[in-house]
């Protein structure tokens, strides 16, 4: 293709303030899941343990059966196969088989006639329990591997990496200055405002279709088709428009097969729809970490080495837990990051909700750590802690430490954005008492280098159809969840063949009617997704170009796509509108239609792991936050947050800031108040959405999204994500602008009221006990204050 | 068969024994007991037991239907003062009365103040049925002394809360606590002053079960004669009695003979303390003794079986109608449920639920539908009118995605009743108009991202349009307060309060609107002529 145009010199709907086209989606026009009802359908509810561990003795399910409008009770018996999102690590089943792993594990489902009695009926099935010994937090999963949670039952392991860069412990010592730290990052959950829901039917020719409310069609068209012993071809999966799903929806749920059996089964449709309350237990939200960290650098700031020692959290299950205690290291090597670096991980079982992937997996934990130990470090050595940053930026193209490939890379202009927009030079360090900024950056992946389940074939795919109105209709296997990647390639394909947004159609999550991507995941939609729609409409670009080229008697090089029309390009009075264009081509050429994917090249570290977390892009991210502390109840208000992504380019600028805001708004979520708690006996501590806070309007910071644009050479048109890097830096932000206002580190999320009270009563106590020593004579040494000299190693 | 029964006593001219002398019992009874009502006061006393659970509306509603079904004249909807939530459930009792043309009438108790009888004349406003307002007082020596209380202190109260009673058109009952042991000339100057005030109802209360049949007898006569003396025979009597000894039955068939007017009971006899009169039994026994048409049995046990549950009492196994034990004998009594199997754990079922019909006005046209009376909104729009752009988040009031607009008031749906929009107009996302003259809160989200699943989006966009219409000038502060009941998991809010900020000016007309829209014009082009086809097929 002859496009000489450079993706800055684009015109035309790329990067202009589009609408949204969300009408039909926001007035019950679209349905989503839940919106689905079927003739005849039946109601599912699922039987769900009350014992954090249990051995699953026996199961009567006479009682609920005779009542009225019950029609089916299934127990794990009826699906007696493994599965689970990573193929190495199966150890779920639809229903509990032998033993329930946690409060809310399924253990059996009801199929009635309608919702109530559904509900009703679950409570009449009888399960009798022997109930085990059980480890319902990290400490108890560390200290007693007797409760046997891991592969083969001898402890609780789920997954333990340990990988090592260069000579740490040579580094650490050499270091002027050594922060060690010990963080520990909250659980928290999605909270999606739509719970999970599917739907099943099974039609008389023996096609099985499941609605879902899934990121990931694919995976759990395969799934089904394993667990529930079809065949895929007799297995259709469609995916609704999701009502926000941010992780906790990529990977097969019980509901799923459950609905998928009882449909079988019953031979009516049957639906699942997730409570509220189910929805926290079904959980596979951010892991709790607890995380040991040491950082070193030398006294012009630049860093030597880091060394974590990282206990993660998992719950029940595996859920991506392989993936999450790989990211929970190695991500941190960009943007700023040391010579030399050690991480060993260890992910344990534990009798509480399984966790799993949430908007910035596994990498957002570690990253607090970090970005507070470098604003420590920087405090430390008296260096402005952005300036401390910008001197151990990774460059762009690159590899780092960990053998990760980098490209574009626009930390630099993040750093430079924040620092302009908030004012950082002239006010960080001169606000108020009680007022503070604080900084932090972060990168993240665009797309993981690697399918879940190991194959040659494309990540990504599009199909084009053009009809001769002027219609072009994408098919596209990525999920629409909120992210926007309908309208992302809708305005990639008008802007590459010249029509307007209304003239495209997209069609997305249908494994019957669109080719497969791999799903909303790893934030993976624009850059693969997009490459792949990129290629198709180019070719039938081509197409328009030439048989346009051949009526005006021309070069087909100086035949330009404009909004509505191709003209030529030194005489634009000469030209064709699209659809005649269209037309002209359709008769040169034949129907128009065109397929286009993406692969990823080969690409990561040469270890075993190396290629987890390789990816054919990188995004940056910088945040200021600044904050303003009550000394008298403890309580932080985040005032403002600025954060500057490096998304590439921003192909549909109100989507990217709509992604920057929305993740700097999570973050700061969980830095102040989400806490997804499990207690000792298992029970969630308030799993509703008066005890688990997720903020109103009224909670919300002022947020300032600042788009950044590097230009990625891979990227479609230079793109990448902006989906879940953004979120990653407003925690360390925030703890770090609470340092700045009054002087205390809260290391422990979320930093509650009481909790930074609690420090900010340590800190006064300290100071004055500091001056009662120092009335008394001045030779005891000074406690509390920041020492005068970089301390060595501890 | 020689009956005792029948060897009924031999009653002077005032209803007094004289002796036992035989005589056909029932005919005797049948006589004397004049056709007497029935008072339900499960809603009211039985919800002070000990067990303290209150149930909620809709139990309360399906009792109140199985009271109709077995006859009861006459129900206690509640205590309003006792709470909001209290007088929203007597309010609504009393609406599905009027709506479902239930015949019994609604009656409610008061403390003898005017605030309290005020509230019950509010809810009988809005339910648009008058409710007899059954104010109690103490009137024994011991309760006077215990509140430090005198008889002009309670004639002032009786005056002013029956005159309050009057004014709104409610009829008034004056409850003397404790009547069995109070002084007669305490009672005559309370009955004075509660008549010369407009009551038209004495309560006589045996409110610590102290009382035995021969004091009923003499009490009875005792009020009568003193109504006789007032002037006042208009006046009717009612008998509420407890069931401390265990004779709390025997005693209100008892007054039901000594000539009251009004008999109290509850179902299953739950009530403070040890109880009431039971009412299924009370109903039965008037049923054998021919004062009262006989109720079905299957009627009484699911009365009972309502009752039940909406007590969280359980139905002793002993119960004459009801229990476990007697149950198993009367496969017969259990007509509603022939068309069900019996499940083998006797499950209680499931009462039929009732349709209501009703009708609301959704975008300007009228629609009908019928509900059960536990429908709420939200399920009435989504499954029943398939209205399903109103979303379902957490079905607790928590989230705001099911708000729709009713009467231009922005509420939850799923914490509404389907019934209490009944001929009211519900605003739901579905009514915002679409493109080309696109709604203006539609046509500001969708410019600038204020959704972005859009699962929050429809609540969102309703609590904003009942914003705009009250306030059409918000400024950022008012719309954040606005919404601060909706929750969004995407946007982290700023760009919906932009959104909205836009189409408030949008509808001012200081910002243009449909901006962008994709047009939908097309000028057709010609027909094919003659000439042109024959062109085309030429060339
Ligand atoms: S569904 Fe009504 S408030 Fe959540
Ligand atoms: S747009 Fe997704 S919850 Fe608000």
């Amino acid at each position: 293709m002859t496009d000489t145009r450079k993706p800055s010199e684009l015109r035309g709907l790329v990067g202009s303030r589009t609408r949204t086209l969300l009408a039909p989606r926001v007035t019950g026009q679209v349905r989503y899941t839940d919106d689905i009802h079927l003739p005849r359908m039946l109601w599912g509810r699922i039987v769900r343990s009350p014992h954090p561990h249990a051995r699953i003795v026996r199961i009567d399910a006479t009682r609920a059966l005779a009542k009225p409008g019950v029609i089916a009770v299934i127990t794990g018996k009826d699906m007696p196969e493994r599965f689970g999102i990573i193929p190495w690590t199966p150890d779920e089943y639809p229903l509990a088989l032998e033993r329930a792993r946690f409060i809310g594990d399924a253990v059996a489902a009801v199929a009635a006639t309608d919702e109530r009695i559904a509900h009703e009926a679950a409570e009449l099935v009888d399960v009798e329990y022997e109930v085990l010994p059980a480890a319902t937090d990290l400490q108890t999963a560390i200290d007693k591997p007797e409760v046997g949670l891991g592969k083969g039952g001898k402890d609780n392991v789920s997954k333990e990496v340990d990988l090592a860069f260069g000579d740490v412990d040579a580094a650490l010592a050499e270091s002027d200055v050594v922060i060690t730290g010990d963080y520990y990052y909250e659980g928290s959950a999605h909270v999606p405002i739509e719970t999970h829901c599917a739907i099943a039917n099974l039609d008389k020719n023996g096609l099985l279709t499941v609605w879902s409310t899934t990121q990931v069609p694919h995976y759990l068209h395969r799934e089904l088709s394993r667990v529930l012993r079809v065949s895929p071809t007799r297995i259709r999966v469609i995916q609704p428009p999701v009502g926000g799903a941010f992780g906790g929806k990529s990977e097969p749920f019980s509901l799923e097969f459950c609905a998928a059996k009882l449909a079988m089964i019953t031979g009516r449709p049957v639906k699942f729809l997730y409570t509220r309350e189910e929805e926290f237990y079904a959980h596979r939200g951010r892991h709790p970490m607890q995380i040991h960290m040491k950082v070193g650098a030398k006294r012009d700031g630049k860093l030597t080495s880091v060394d974590a020692r990282t206990f993660i959290d998992g719950g029940a299950y595996s859920s991506f837990g392989l993936v999450t205690t790989y990211y929970s290291g190695q991500l941190l090597t960009l943007p700023a990051f040391a010579d030399t670096y050690r991480f060993r991980s260890t992910r344990l079982f534990t009798n509480k909700p399984p966790c799993g992937p949430k908007r910035g997996h596994g990498s957002v934990q570690p990253r607090f750590a970090f970005e507070v130990s470098l604003d420590k470090i920087s405090r430390a050595l008296g260096i402005d802690p952005i300036e401390l940053r910008r001197k151990n930026l990774v460059p762009p193209n690159t590899t780092t430490l960990n053998g990760l490939r980098v490209t574009s890379n626009g930390i630099e202009q993040c750093l430079d954005a924040v620092e302009k927009a908030s004012g950082w030079k002239e006010r960080f360090g001169k606000l108020p008492k009680g007022r503070g900024l604080g900084v932090a950056t972060s990168a993240y992946i665009s797309g993981t280098n690697y399918a879940i389940y190991p194959n040659a074939m494309p990540q990504s795919a599009v199909q084009l159809k053009v009809d001769r109105s002027g219609v072009v209709t994408v098919f596209s296997g990525q999920s629409e969840i909120g992210q926007g990647c309908d309208l992302m390639l809708a305005v990639l394909v008008a802007d590459e063949l010249g029509l307007d947004l209304g003239s495209v159609r997209v069609v997305s999550g249908d494994t019957d009617l669109t080719p497969v991507d791999l799903g909303a995941y790893s934030s993976r939609g624009t850059f693969m997704n997009g490459n792949a729609c990129l290629m198709a409409a180019r070719e039938i670009k081509s197409k328009l170009v030439a048989a346009v080229a051949e009526k005006l008697d021309v070069d087909p090089r100086s035949v330009l796509v404009t909004r509505g029309a191709l003209v030529v390009v030194h005489d634009p009075s000469r030209g064709v509108p699209v659809t005649e264009a269209i037309q002209l081509a359709e008769a040169k050429f034949g129907t128009l239609g065109a397929v286009g994917h993406y692969n990823t090249p080969k690409l990561g570290g040469d270890y075993r792991g190396g290629t987890i977390g390789a990816s054919p892009a990188y995004s940056f991210t910088a945040h200021v936050a600044e904050v303003s502390v009550d000394a008298r109840s403890g309580i932080v208000r985040v005032e403002k947050i600025w954060v500057a992504h490096d998304c590439g380019k921003a192909l549909c600028p109100v989507i990217v800031e709509g992604q920057m805001e929305g993740s700097a708004y999570m973050g700061a979520a969980e830095a102040l108040l989400e806490e997804h708690v499990i207690g000792p006996d298992g029970l969630h501590k308030g799993p509703n959405l008066l005890d688990y806070r997720i903020p109103t309007s009224l909670d919300v910071p002022d947020l300032h999204a600042l788009i950044v644009e590097s230009e990625d050479q891979e990227g479609p048109l230079g793109a990448k994500e902006s989906g879940e890097g953004p979120l990653h830096p407003s925690i360390p932000a925030i703890a770090n602008a609470i340092f700045d206002a009054a002087s205390v580190r809260i290391d422990r999320l979320p930093f509650s009221p009481a909790r930074v009270l609690a420090a900010l009563r340590k800190k006064q106590a300290d100071e004055q006990a500091a001056a009662v020593e120092s009335s008394l004579g001045g030779f005891a040494p000074r406690r509390g204050a920041a020492p005068p000299n970089p301390p060595a190693a501890e | 068969m020689y009956d005792w029964n029948d060897s009924a006593p031999s009653v002077d001219g005032s209803g007094r024994v004289i002796s036992f002398s035989g005589g056909p019992v029932r005919r005797d009874f049948a006589r004397r007991v004049r056709p007497v009502k029935v008072v339900d006061e499960t809603l009211r006393d039985g919800l002070q037991s000990a067990a303290g659970y209150q149930p909620d509306v809709a139990q309360k509603i399906d009792l109140l239907y199985a009271m109709a079904a077995i006859g009861v004249d006459v129900v206690s909807v509640g205590l309003p003062a006792a709470g909001l939530a209290n007088a929203e459930d007597c309010f609504l009792l009393c609406r599905e009365i009027v709506r479902s043309k239930l015949r019994v009438v609604p009656t409610a108790a008061a403390r003898t103040v005017v605030a309290d009888v005020h509230g019950i004349a509010r809810a009988a406003d809005r339910a648009g049925i008058p409710i007899e307002v059954y104010a109690f007082i103490g009137s024994s020596p011991i309760r006077l002394a215990v509140e430090g209380w005198d008889t002009d202190f309670l004639v002032g109260a009786i005056t002013a809360a029956a005159r309050e009673a009057k004014a709104a058109g409610l009829p008034f009952c004056l409850v003397t606590e404790d009547t069995t042991r109070s002084n007669p000339d305490v009672l005559r100057t309370l009955y004075s002053a509660a008549i010369e005030a407009g009551a038209g109802r004495i309560c006589l209360c045996d409110t610590t079960g102290h009382v035995t049949p021969y004091g009923i007898e003499a009490l009875v006569g005792f009020a009568r004669r003193t109504l006789d003396e007032l002037g006042a025979r208009h006046v009717e009597l009612d008998w509420h009695g407890h069931n401390d000894r265990g004779i709390g039955l025997p005693n209100a068939l008892w007054a039901a003979a000594s000539g009251v007017d009004r008999v109290h009971g509850t179902g299953l006899g739950v009530g403070e303390r040890v109880g009431n009169t039971s009412l299924e039994l009370l109903v039965e026994n008037l049923g054998l003794l021919g004062a009262r048409p006989r109720v079905p049995e299957a009627r009484l046990v699911e009365y009972c079986e309502l009752a039940s549950r909406a007590l969280r009492y359980p139905i002793p196994a002993g119960h004459p109608i009801a229990g476990a034990e007697t149950r198993g004998a009367r496969f017969e009594v259990r007509p509603y449920r022939e068309t069900h199997e019996e499940s083998p754990a006797s499950e209680p079922a499931e009462p039929m639920e009732k349709l209501v019909p009703m009708c609301m006005k959704i975008g300007g046209s009228a629609v009908s539908l019928a509900v059960p009376a536990r429908r709420t909104l939200l399920e009435a729009l989504r499954y029943d009118l398939d209205l399903v752009g109103t979303k379902q988040g957490c079905d607790k009031g928590d989230c705001g995605a099911c708000t729709v607009v009713v009467d231009g008031v922005a509420i939850l749906s799923c914490l509404t009743l389907a019934l209490d929009t009944d001929g009211k107009e519900v605003c739901t996302v579905e009514t915002l108009e679409g493109a080309p003259h696109i709604d203006a809160l539609l046509d500001g989200f969708d410019r600038l991202g204020g959704g972005q699943c859009g699962f929050c989006t429809p609540g969102m966009l309703m609590t904003a349009t009942a914003l705009l219409d009250r306030n059409p000038r918000p400024t950022r502060d008012d719309i954040k307060c606005a919404i601060a009941g909706n929750l969004c998991r995407c946007t982290g809010y700023g760009k919906i309060v932009d959104a909205i900020e836009l189409a408030a000016k949008i509808r001012r007309g200081e910002a243009e609107a449909g901006v962008g829209l994709p047009g939908i014009e097309n000028t057709p082009p010609p027909l094919p002529s003659n000439k042109s086809s024959r062109e085309g097929r030429q060339g």
